[in-house]
């Protein structure tokens, strides 16, 4: 019994900790429960799909999947085509969607070759083609486009004639989803088209690990080599996963830019590698072994982290200016915080399986 | 050769998926004004496509984005006897064409206006 | 033509290809309108600026601590000491000396606790080394505006507290390691002669007792353990050194950029070293300074010398645009490399 205990306590030190953080700071910052509430309802309705589209990968072996950025940016393009031609409501955002699954699965075989060729630092490399393919991003938006690339919409373009503006309104298509079909419980609202829009994804992930596909990714996930002699394809069924998440990200930084309304054209994706993983992260999951409820209990736990900290910071020391360096230190701080606790969690784990090894061998190898 | 056959046709069913997407979303500008050509009412209300109520005063023009292809716009005002006016049609948006509606020739043919869009550079 | 070939193959095909790549860039400038020998001069500036942060990466690399990412801790370690050293009122030589002097404290403490963290995470330790990188710029941020410092030259004008976010030390000691060389404004060769030093004494270390102990701990831990060596410990000093050569190598860049920059400036500092001492040839466990030379000379060289060929090519500014894919696209190679892990 007190060795259940222990063992939950170990598996699930991450989310633990913080939630302990959380319960702390709730008193300091001033915040008032039913906001919390309707905060995060928003904020899992908005987040929920990009952080679920990381656990195909981890799932493959392929760790945390920075390259969900690349998803992004094929999200925000297909964002800027709809708007350049005006197209609006939920006809836009499917047309988005439908517009930027090209882009995605083409930059998703391109993440995904990439990180074939970097086997055992697939994270590292997945932060700097983040930062790569941003650059082409940009190139493409802020050169490209309005010049090579025709647009017709002036109002979102450089007043120097090509090259797309900082920030685009999107309030043709602000909500659409949101409010489509919308639940009142209480005094907290309820988007419930994106949340059934969530549950289904949940749902495909479940029925995806039962798949010969989603079975083959698992047996790449635990040893390569045994994979590899089972007779998978292992090159092509580890690109197939970041196309999967890659076309996933998309469509989640879709759903996320149409709740909020404005899209930041050269900023919006850069922050979403980061949150989702923070949130996967701080919900306990691995580079190793990543589940839905990390996902979704990560998204609450990490969203009220943020929303808390600079509140209270602001009332600790009065600065809100502060306030805000201190999220940001405790975002990374607590990103670098799971993963040691991972690592940690990971040598006990070894530690407890040699010592295993080592009892059996002492008995005797019963066969 | 099945797998093609049905990836071609998956293909072609998304491209389908675009274009009526794209019709069917597109936002299209269109005018309104009150200016009668014998009588024009001080005040006409018009209803796009089920939208809200939107006033219109005598000789002035108007501009509404509205999406797809098909609508109807109801209009009403008080006639040169007095009389309540309702009038419903129907008229379809088209790409690159300019549609202004007068709203005080709503009962003669001339109530739409159909120009083609000049490109602007 | 084998003699050839056997040489490449030593030398890498990246590394040819890049110098391949940075030769015909300074074969172009001239025709599309850039002198060849600002060019020149400007690469070999940029080269002064960041070898020694390069150089910093190496003490890690071979106690297999893995690359540096933590890099911006010893940087702000060395901001630190710079910033002590204008409210001082520290100029010239002295200043620039002074900078590195009080850094150096900061960098030992942060190096040390920094360590243990890494010793704690052996095999997972370029993950977390870049969050403690970024957190560590969050603190100091938080620091930058509630430390008590004075000068005018660095505090917000107008009765602000806390300091500026870029300050000049024009008057201070921008260009203290050049100034008693000729040809200051062309050649760097103080801060080419203070690298040299520094390389010199990296090369002698590792000839020691406790270099190559280090270098045995990185390459082969059990070996090491074996022969009695403290593997925690000798982790432990190269992440000191490591820390306290990015605190010396900010402090160099500082005084030639002119200009002290606080804030999220550290932020990605670490990216652009590990990809030149990648591009140099270096593994995640094997650096020399031979790597770090021609490391940093490529990557700045390419970094000076593509954009401002691209911008007169198509008369646009797309520098910073173009300095994204550069670098960025330069590590994603090196990193796709097989061979040395």
């Amino acid at each position: 019994m007190k060795n259940k205990g222990k063992k939950f306590l170990i598996n699930n030190i991450v989310p633990i900790v913080i939630l302990i953080m959380i319960v702390m700071a709730i008193p300091i910052s001033g915040l008032s429960g039913g906001y919390l509430v309707q905060e995060m309802i928003s904020r899992l309705s908005r987040n929920s799909f990009l952080v679920l589209s990381l656990i195909i990968p981890v799932v493959a072996g392929m760790g945390l999947n920075f390259g969900i950025v690349l998803g992004a940016m094929a999200g925000q393009l297909g964002l800027i085509f709809i708007t350049d031609w005006r197209i609006v409501g939920m006809e836009g955002i499917l047309l988005a969607v439908l517009i930027s699954l090209p882009i995605a699965i083409l930059l998703g075989i391109l993440g995904g070759y990439i990180l074939n060729k970097a086997k055992g630092r697939e994270m590292i490399t997945s932060i700097i083609m983040g930062f790569f393919i941003n650059g082409v991003y940009q190139l493409v938006v802020l050169y490209g486009m309005g010049n090579i690339i025709p647009m017709t919409n002036k109002k979102i373009i450089l007043s120097r004639g090509y090259g797309i503006r900082n920030a685009i309104d999107l309030k043709s298509i602000r909500q659409v989803l949101d409010k489509s079909m919308v639940l009142k419980i209480g005094e907290f609202t309820i988007p419930l088209l994106t949340i059934l829009i969530i549950g289904a994804l949940c749902l495909f992930i479940v029925w995806f690990r039962k798949t010969k596909l989603g079975q083959d990714m698992r047996a790449i996930g635990q040893d390569i080599e045994i994979a590899k002699s089972a007779g998978i394809a292992v090159e092509r069924t580890r690109i197939l996963s970041i196309v999967i998440s890659t076309v996933l990200a998309s469509i989640g930084q879709i759903i996320f830019l149409q709740n909020i309304g404005t899209m930041n054209t050269y900023n919006s994706h850069e922050q979403i590698g980061m949150f989702s993983i923070a949130a996967i992260l701080i919900g306990g999951a691995t580079a190793a072994k990543a589940s839905i409820p990390n996902a979704l209990g990560g998204i609450v736990l990490f969203h009220l982290m943020f929303v808390i900290s600079p509140r209270a910071g602001k009332e600790l020391v009065g600065s809100a200016q502060i306030g805000e360096f201190f999220r940001v230190f405790i975002s990374y701080g607590v990103i670098a915080l799971a993963l040691v606790l991972h690592q940690w969690r990971r040598e006990q784990e070894n530690k407890a399986e040699r010592k295993k090894m080592m009892d059996m061998q002492l008995s005797g190898g019963e066969k | 050769m099945k797998t093609i056959a049905v990836r071609a046709g998956v293909i072609l069913a998304m491209i389908l998926l675009a274009i009526f997407l794209f019709i069917s979303g597109k936002e299209h500008a269109i005018f309104l004004e009150n200016k009668g050509e014998i009588y024009t009412p001080k005040n006409a209300y018009y209803i796009l496509d089920g939208k809200k109520e939107v006033k219109i005063k005598k000789k002035k023009k108007k501009r509404e984005y509205i999406k797809g292809i098909d609508h109807t716009i109801e209009i009403r005002f008080k006639g040169a006897d007095g009389v309540e006016k309702k009038v419903v049609k129907e008229f379809k948006t088209k790409m690159g064409k300019k549609i202004t509606i007068n709203v005080a020739m709503i009962e003669s043919d001339s109530w739409l206006k159909v120009e083609e869009l000049k490109s602007k550079k | 033509m084998e003699k050839i070939k056997s040489y490449i193959e030593t030398m890498g095909w990246p590394r040819v290809i890049i110098a391949l790549f940075l030769l015909s860039m300074y074969v172009i400038a001239p025709f599309v309108g850039l002198d060849l020998g600002t060019s020149l001069s400007d690469t070999l500036i940029r080269f002064g600026m960041n070898a020694i942060l390069v150089l910093s990466l190496m003490p890690m690399i071979y106690s297999g601590t893995g690359l540096n990412f933590g890099l911006p801790l010893g940087v702000e370690a060395g901001l630190i000491g710079a910033v002590i050293s204008v409210e001082m009122g520290l100029t010239g030589v002295l200043g620039f000396w002074g900078a590195i002097i009080m850094a150096i404290p900061f960098a030992v403490v942060f190096g040390w606790g920094y360590s243990q963290i890494l010793n704690r995470v052996k095999g997972g330790e370029m993950m977390i080394a870049t969050y403690v990188g970024f957190s560590s710029v969050a603190i100091m941020c938080i620091m930058w505006l509630i430390l008590p410092f004075k000068s005018q030259d660095m505090i917000w004008a107008y009765g602000g507290s806390g300091l500026r976010t870029t300050i000049s030390i024009e008057n201070y000691w921008q260009g203290a390691l050049n100034s008693i060389f000729p040809m200051a404004d062309k050649i760097p060769f103080g801060e080419m002669i203070f690298f040299g030093f520094l390389a010199f004494l990296m090369w002698g270390f590792f000839k020691t007792k406790s270099g190559l102990a280090m270098k045995a701990v990185g390459a082969n831990p059990k070996f090491a353990l074996a022969t009695g060596v403290n593997i925690d410990k000798v982790r432990t000093k190269s992440v000191i050194m490591s820390t306290m050569l990015a605190a010396i190598g900010i402090i160099v860049y500082q005084q030639s950029f002119g200009f002290i920059q606080l804030y999220l400036a550290p932020f990605y500092m670490a990216f652009p070293a590990i990809a030149a001492i990648l591009i140099g040839g270096a593994s995640v466990n094997k650096a020399t300074v031979i790597n770090v030379m021609i490391g940093t000379f490529l990557f700045q060289g390419i970094l000076t010398m593509t954009p401002s060929v691209i911008n007169n090519l198509v008369k646009t500014d797309m520098s910073e645009t173009l300095r994204i894919i550069i670098s960025n696209g330069m590590i994603l190679y090196a990193l796709t490399r097989k061979g040395g892990k």
